[in-house]
């Protein structure tokens, strides 16, 4: 059996990180001290966005509030080739999204989290998980303080001359019980794997959701600019790592003087790609007027489907523009036109000739699912060879097809 | 002999009046046939520039569309053919029988003209329209944006078709190929090139666009028959039953 083994990461600055994230240039100019109220629901949403976002390595995510995640990365580290590698990845992936991280590598999860908490973590460059014994050996040189002991436990313990994990190890079992109750054994058996330690696992959420803090405000369009597209780099990374395409989505600015813009915007094609969000973005944005400095800057999805596999031509040069390009064309121009400025036509069964077209709007097609394709195949069967199936789309009008 | 000035003269896409007809081939990389043969036979290229502007000057009315019609029909390849501020509504039942696909018909309706070029410059550079006709009429598009709107068309390879009034023609432009036109009452249109690549412009001919109707005999309406007595006057009033 694969021996389990647990990536702890905390967050010792996750009230400050979760708040202040995006606002380095501003503090860099600004250093002066400022307090200001702590706000525990926002650290409670940062570990989710967290918990959701180290779901791309591993499907064992466990949050452990106010500010530890554990994973299970046993199964998923020959996958990253390796621990050393999977961790680099961990911590740069961190440092771009402006968490700072103190992490360490046990085979129990409580184990994890007490290693997490010594000085200098274990060392990076651990190429290959740490044997048993390391594991033992570490465990035992771990300070007391660093265990989740309360501070009763620990002042009594410290009393009794002991300041090792080890030390405290090596007492038997049930006197410790006895002076120390129950409680003290069991975390004492997880501690050291003896006794099974299971974790609850996140489900990843549905939706996206990403939010900025700016305590001083964004006053103007163009400072949001840039924030915005680091946002959407993140919803671009979340839909690729997800195997996702996202076929709307919408900004929530809230503004100081307690007013909320909104800005949706609508793909008529889902897709993935993160320049087209943000042309799209751009142009709601240059009609977007503030009548105060942006405090909170939040991006959310739920209009999530899976990605499509992307059909590409074989002969490149032989082929127009790809499908999609012409729904990012209509986007681009309901964005900055609106949608009524943009139509087709469709014909109506109607005596009157004024009545024989309407204005539609422009939709994209369905993508082809699996039960058109059956009724297609069923018909064609069907039909004898020559004769003309109607085969039915979303699109306006029927399509014929000769068989 | 290889000096600048010979490098120069080399070059494919320099035109010389002195060597006429004879760079054809290099120029003429891509048009698209017009429909009308007498058309085709004027112009040097032999059809309309593809990835170019092609400008049509005269006043508002269908003789342009119809001009344009066997062409818009051809061009089915590519996912949207636009017509950008019309004018009027097209009408989707005459297009229909005229062999356009109304579900890749896109009409678009900008608000002011800064709107419209925005418009043109994203539908011409990219690259998923077959065709864009835009009705500028009396709009002045300056010298900067028609080149722009050039070079859009270049770089989406689209043709594009730049409606405007006649009082545009005396104005210098960078459109591939300018046309007057004028609609005759017999339902004929008047052209006239007064620019076009690869040779000298200035040919005129009349184009009959409807050839089925050559055939019925026209009387000018200064010709048709006038009651030239007085009308029967309705009978007087009944004297019974007076209406008041």
């Amino acid at each position: 059996m694969l021996n389990p083994l647990w990536l702890c990461l905390r967050f010792p600055q996750l009230a400050l990180d979760g708040v202040l994230r995006g606002n380095e240039a501003r503090a860099g100019l600004a250093p002066e001290l400022e307090a200001s109220e702590r706000e525990k629901h926002r650290e409670e949403k940062a570990l989710r966005f967290l918990a959701d976002w180290a779901y791309q390595f591993t499907p064992a995510v466990s949050p452990h509030p106010p500010d530890t995640l554990l994973l299970e990365i046993a199964g998923c580290l020959r996958l990253f080739g390796g621990l050393q590698k999977l961790r680099h990845a961990i911590d740069s992936g961190l440092q771009q999204l402006g968490f700072t991280c103190a992490s360490a590598v046990a085979h129990t999860p409580k184990a994890a989290i007490a290693f997490s908490h010594s000085a200098p973590p274990q060392p990076l460059a651990d190429t290959f998980p740490p044997s048993a014994q390391t594991f033992l050996q570490s465990l035992q040189h771990t300070p007391l303080a660093h265990l989740a002991l309360n501070p009763k436990q620990l002042r009594q313990l410290h009393q009794l001359g002991l300041s090792r994990a080890g030390e405290l190890l090596a007492l038997p079992k049930a006197d410790l019980g006895k002076r120390f109750g129950k409680g003290l054994v069991t975390y004492l058996e997880k501690l050291s794997g003896e006794s099974p330690d299971p974790q609850a696992y996140i489900t990843p959420s549905p939706c996206f959701e990403s939010e900025m803090h700016f305590p001083h405000g964004l006053s103007t369009v163009a400072m949001l600019a840039p924030v915005m597209r680091r946002l959407l780099q993140e919803l671009h990374q979340y839909l690729s790592r997800r195997q996702l395409y996202c076929s709307g989505f919408c900004w929530h600015l809230l503004l100081f003087d307690k007013q909320a813009r909104h800005l949706r915007i609508e793909l008529s094609h889902a897709q993935g790609q993160l320049e087209t969000f943000y042309s799209l973005t751009q142009l709601q944005l240059e009609k977007l007027v503030l009548t105060a400095a942006v405090e909170t800057l939040l991006l959310r999805t739920d209009q999530l489907e899976p990605a499509a596999p992307d059909n590409q031509p074989l002969f490149r040069e032989l082929s127009g523009p790809g499908d999609s390009d012409q729904w990012i064309l209509l986007d681009k121009l309901r964005g900055r036109l609106g949608a009524e400025a943009l139509f087709c036509l469709q014909l109506q069964d109607e005596h009157l000739p004024e009545l024989r077209q309407r204005k539609a709007a422009l939709r994209s097609p369905a993508t082809t699912s699996a039960a058109t394709l059956a009724f297609r195949s069923a018909a064609a069967a069907q039909a004898a060879p020559g004769q003309t199936v109607f085969s039915g789309g979303i699109n306006p009008g029927l399509r014929t097809t000769t068989v | 002999m290889n000096t600048p000035l010979q490098q120069l003269l080399e070059h494919p896409a320099l035109w010389q009046a002195s060597r006429g007809r004879e760079l054809k081939p290099s120029v003429a990389a891509s048009v698209i046939a017009t429909g009308h043969p007498p058309l085709d036979t004027r112009l040097h290229d032999g059809g309309w520039p593809q990835g170019a502007t092609t400008e049509l000057l005269g006043p508002i009315d269908a003789g342009a569309f119809r001009l344009l019609l066997p062409t818009l029909r051809q061009l089915q390849q590519r996912p949207w053919l636009v017509f950008l501020a019309p004018p009027y509504m097209p009408n989707g039942p005459a297009l229909t029988a005229a062999g356009i696909n109304l579900a890749q018909l896109l009409i678009i309706k900008p608000r002011n003209l800064r709107e419209l070029l925005w418009c043109a410059n994203q539908t011409l550079s990219s690259g998923s329209c077959a065709a864009v006709v835009t009705w500028a009429n009396r709009l002045a598009i300056g010298n900067r944006d028609l080149r722009r709107l050039q070079q859009a068309a270049h770089q989406g390879n689209c043709w594009h078709v730049l409606l405007r009034s006649e009082q545009f023609a005396q104005e210098a432009s960078p459109s591939a190929l300018r046309i007057v036109y004028n609609s005759k009452p017999t339902g004929d249109l008047q052209l006239q090139i007064i620019k076009q690549r690869g040779g000298w412009s200035g040919q005129s001919l009349q184009l009959s666009l409807t050839p089925e109707l050559q055939q019925r005999c026209y009387i000018p309406p200064q010709q048709l028959p006038v009651h030239l007595a007085g009308m029967p006057l309705l009978a007087a009033r009944n004297r019974r039953y007076p209406h008041r």
